[in-house]
């Protein structure tokens, strides 16, 4: 598996019109291949439900899952890879 | 937090969320990536841009404008009103203080927010689904911005007269890197950027996140947030103003100082760096000094 993107995310640095979601939505689309992913890193649990609802619902010509990594530091780690 | 009455956790929700007489909203900036995929079962929704800022200026939406939608989310003047939403809850506390503004009488602040409630895998409804109730029946019977807000000329006369730091004490809420100038906004937000960085001459630098428990995103305990905040020396017998980029930060540490520590008198220039960091020839200072 290769992580094409990484993306950590501080919901305290954050602050504007672009939500982490949509950053973190943006990072995903890059996924092109079944041999690709990339690795999420972000402070904030409601981003946890949010982001496996999206998976759901995004347009994506690939399948794709999520792999729970660790939370370290406050910081929940997961990759999103392809499924095939 | 069970003696600060503008404040109400999980527990409390849970065991009032079929109360007619309480009112769930939640407060985003964007529902797309908050309400819209999860919310607290039953809640409304108000959208920051959309239902509160004013159609023309930059400004809030105008009374009647106000009781409007207050009546079509089932608010009465005497609904119990219980806010939160995405950011940190920062709009949610935002619109906390455009309530009081608005004199709502009991309107208060979920601690910890979204962040405490999927935390604690608590009853979510799924998808934009709002619920609908009856129609309220609302009236503003007091206007008060007087107490709550400052505007761009009052507080440059204060910077102006060298009462900031005296009198008047500004607080900057705002990252530390936004305070020195090294970023205007983070880079993602190209059209929220400012012509310059810096701050107000004058102003402490009391990042709003050092009030909030980071796992959970509630406030911190009253002794702590006292300790953290005399020991920055922002004094209880000053007047304190606080600013951020957009004011939603600002209104956090307002809200905090106002409600968990009794500061007699605290409000928000909510024009904050996105007003005063465009203004041609306003004072400005770099740096880590204030």
């Amino acid at each position: 598996m290769k992580i094409i993107d990484k993306i950590k995310i501080n919901k305290f640095e954050g602050c504007g019109n672009k939500s982490p979601l949509i950053i973190m939505q943006e990072s995903i689309k890059k996924i092109k291949n079944c041999d690709e992913g990339v690795e999420l890193e972000f402070n904030d649990y409601d981003w946890l439900i949010s982001i496996k609802d999206i998976l759901k619902i995004m347009q994506q010509d690939i399948k794709l899952k999520i792999i729970e990594n660790r939370i370290d530091n406050g910081y929940i780690s997961l990759d999103v890879v392809a499924d095939c | 937090m069970g003696e600060i009455k503008e404040i109400v956790d999980n527990n409390w929700l849970l065991s009032h969320l079929k109360d007619d007489n309480v009112r769930v909203v939640e407060v985003d900036y964007d529902p797309t990536t908050a309400f819209n995929i999860w919310h607290i079962p039953g809640s409304v929704l108000i959208r920051w841009r959309e239902d509160l800022r004013h159609k023309i200026l930059r400004d809030f939406l105008e009374p009647k404008e106000f009781e409007e939608l207050m009546e079509s989310k089932g608010i009465n003047n005497d609904t119990i009103v219980v806010l939160y939403g995405d950011y940190n809850n920062w709009f949610a506390v935002y619109a906390f203080w455009l309530f009081k503004a608005y004199g709502h009488d009991d309107v208060r602040v979920l601690n910890g927010g979204r962040t405490k409630w999927a935390k604690e895998n608590l009853p979510i409804e799924k998808g934009n689904n709002e619920t609908k109730y009856n129609k309220g029946n609302y009236k503003i019977k007091k206007l008060d911005w007087g107490s709550n807000r400052v505007f761009f000329w009052e507080l440059l006369q204060k910077v102006t007269k060298n009462e900031v730091g005296k009198t008047t004490f500004l607080i900057d809420v705002r990252s530390p890197k936004e305070f020195t100038g090294e970023i205007r906004a983070p880079p993602e937000y190209a059209d929220e950027q400012t012509q310059v960085g810096g701050h107000i001459p004058g102003a402490i630098n009391f990042p709003w996140s050092q009030a909030v428990n980071p796992e959970t995103g509630e406030f911190k305990s009253k002794e702590e947030l006292e300790r953290l905040f005399e020991s920055s020396g922002i004094r209880k017998d000053k007047e304190i103003i606080t600013y951020c980029r957009i004011g939603e930060r600002a209104s956090h540490t307002w809200f905090v100082l106002k409600y968990i520590l009794g500061y007699p008198s605290v409000r928000v220039y909510d024009g904050s760096w996105a007003e005063w960091g465009n203004i041609v020839g306003a004072p400005i200072k770099k740096g880590a000094e204030p």
